[in-house]
């Protein structure tokens, strides 16, 4: 678990009590508080990542928002949220960045250049130093605007597209260099010294570098079959009704995806299900932002791995105030230190007698070798005394 | 039957800590956060009793609980030391409709429409705690007696809560 804690978590007070924590809300899912993955819509018009709200459904069959009825039938790919989701996480950092220099407002340094002016006439006309502010003041729901100011070089975007692709040029923020808005974090930590307008590159968009990894992903049993599906356009799997299914019904379906097929029917069950949902979930990605199957197989064993690590984790019981447990079992660790004392004392005089017998030596120099990483965990224990 | 992975768990959980520590509470009405680093799935929440009640004054503390599914199911809430108000157990867990699933209605009272649902949080319910705190529902009453106390003699249910509170600061 400790792992976790080294990850970076992101949420809306990164801005401060701001209208820009208000557009990063409004472009998470409700449930797992995250960036919209896969966002889908309900019939009642809430938005929540595909996963979580399958997840939820299954649970209960209303919105968690406003309890209207749900199902997962009514579910609706959103394509714009999407994109306002990938725009503004692109954007996220840039504007970050931008907030804690207070020493070169981009706005100022900015004013230098000529795009600023002609992309005031764009927006509304506004103040000077708050021109970046207002700009996000307007954006209700997704209208990821970037904070640094839009260079002139493909203007006619600027009011038809809600956000600036990662190949458009965006005025460096530190330096009023223009460069493209996919290497503008690069740009920056690299304290602006890189050579900046590089060509738009038509090919290579957000999508291209996400679908990269999801070969490296190694299969959970064989690949054989993923390149043979990737061929054919994916359909979302209809839903099982697991109680009447045999369990050759269920193996058989487990096998038509290649998914291991060991376990109860209990497991078994709950593999194809949560296959079902991640699969399904997988579909309402745009197509450049989907998993290969093989690394949505990846995905179903972590989760399966996960779940039975939860279970090993709930029977060993963890103490609940350490500093009394450690009070209670005084005798114990003293004990155990004593112990370990005494095998490193063994361990040193057997090291110390082994070379006054050299007719066993070669065996006798193995088993030192097998014997020394023994030795040193002893050592460890007294120095943790 | 289908639970979903503790690994999301664990992150909404972080993102809730992170957005209490750093946005603060209203009025700085509670705080709340993990026991322990090794267990982000316990927490603890201290909850200054609400002005103009007899809770008033008080700090309160909390043990919460959540189950590897969160926040498709709810966590559980309890008061320790228990407290001394109809909506709470005399253990201290704490009965409140939004803690509890449309399935499982202890009281038979509570409406669909207030029950737990995945996008509440720790803040909501703690602040639903803590209006509970000021207005006690006498028709999901969890401890009884309290009930009655309450609604036959206010007067010392208010003297014996302020005696509570001042006992469990050590005064």
């Amino acid at each position: 678990m400790n792992n976790f804690l080294g990850q970076e978590v992101t949420d809306p007070t990164d801005f401060g009590d701001d209208k820009l924590s208000k557009l990063d809300a409004s472009l998470r899912c409700p449930i797992c508080k995250e960036f919209l993955d896969g966002p889908v819509n309900l019939n009642c018009g809430h938005s929540f990542c595909s996963l979580c709200i399958r997840g939820s459904l299954q649970a209960k069959t209303e919105c968690p928002c406003c309890r209207s009825h749900a199902l997962e039938s009514h579910l609706k790919k959103n394509l714009a949220l999407e994109e306002s989701v990938i725009s503004w996480k692109a954007a996220r950092p840039v504007v970050l960045a931008a907030m804690t220099r207070p020493s070169s407002p981009p706005a100022a340094a900015a004013d230098d250049e000529r795009p600023t002016k002609k992309r005031r006439l764009n927006t509304t006309p506004s103040g000077s130093g708050s021109s970046k502010r207002s700009s996000f003041a307007s954006t209700g729901n997704g209208n990821a605007d970037t904070p640094i100011e839009l260079a002139s070089s493909p203007p006619p975007h600027d009011d038809s597209s809600p956000a600036p692709s990662p190949g458009d040029l965006v005025v460096c923020p530190a330096c009023s260099k223009r460069v493209q808005l996919k290497r503008l974090n690069e740009h920056l930590d690299r304290n602006c010294k890189d050579t900046p307008v590089p060509r738009l590159e038509p090919g290579k968009g957000l999508g291209n570098f996400f679908t990269r990894p999801s070969e490296s992903n190694p299969p959970s049993s064989s690949s054989s079959t993923a390149s043979k599906s990737k061929a054919k356009p994916r359909e979302p799997i209809a839903k099982f009704s697991y109680d009447a299914m045999k369990v050759h019904h269920i193996k058989a379906a487990l096998a038509k995806y290649d998914l291991p097929q060991t376990g109860a029917r209990e497991a078994l069950v709950v593999r194809l299900q949560h296959w079902v949902e991640i699969y399904n979930a997988n579909l309402d990605r745009r197509e450049a932002l989907q998993h290969s199957d093989a690394s949505l197989r990846a995905e179903l064993k972590r989760w399966e791995d996960a779940q039975a690590h939860l279970l090993a984790k709930g029977k060993t019981e963890v103490p609940e105030d350490i500093g009394a447990y450690e009070d209670a079992h005084k005798a114990d660790f003293a004990d155990l230190v004593k112990k370990a004392r005494a095998n490193s004392l063994k361990a040193k005089a057997q090291s110390q007698q082994q070379p006054n017998t050299p007719a066993i030596s070669k065996t006798a120099s193995q088993s030192q070798t097998a014997v020394s990483p023994l030795r040193r965990i002893d050592e460890d224990v007294i120095v943790v005394d | 039957m289908n639970k979903s992975s503790s690994a999301s768990a664990l992150r909404r959980l972080m993102t809730e800590y992170k957005q209490l520590t750093e946005g603060g509470s209203p009025d700085d009405m509670f705080t709340a956060g993990p026991i322990s680093e090794s267990d982000f799935f316990t927490w603890e929440a201290l909850i200054s009793g609400p002005k103009d009640t007899p809770f008033e004054g008080g700090i309160f503390v909390a043990k919460l609980t959540f189950p590897s599914d969160y926040p498709l199911s709810p966590f559980k809430m309890k008061f320790e030391p228990p407290i001394l108000h109809p909506n709470v157990y005399a253990d201290g867990n704490v009965c409140i409709s939004i803690l509890h699933t449309p399935g499982d209605d202890p009281t038979h009272y509570e409406a669909a429409s207030e029950r737990w649902s995945p996008v509440q949080s720790v803040e909501k319910v703690i602040l639903s705690v803590i209006s509970m705190l000021a207005e006690p529902n006498l028709e999901s009453g969890a401890n009884i007696d309290c009930c009655k106390l309450y609604r036959d003699n206010k007067p010392e249910y208010e003297r014996r809560v302020r005696a509570m509170v001042r006992e469990q600061l050590g005064l």
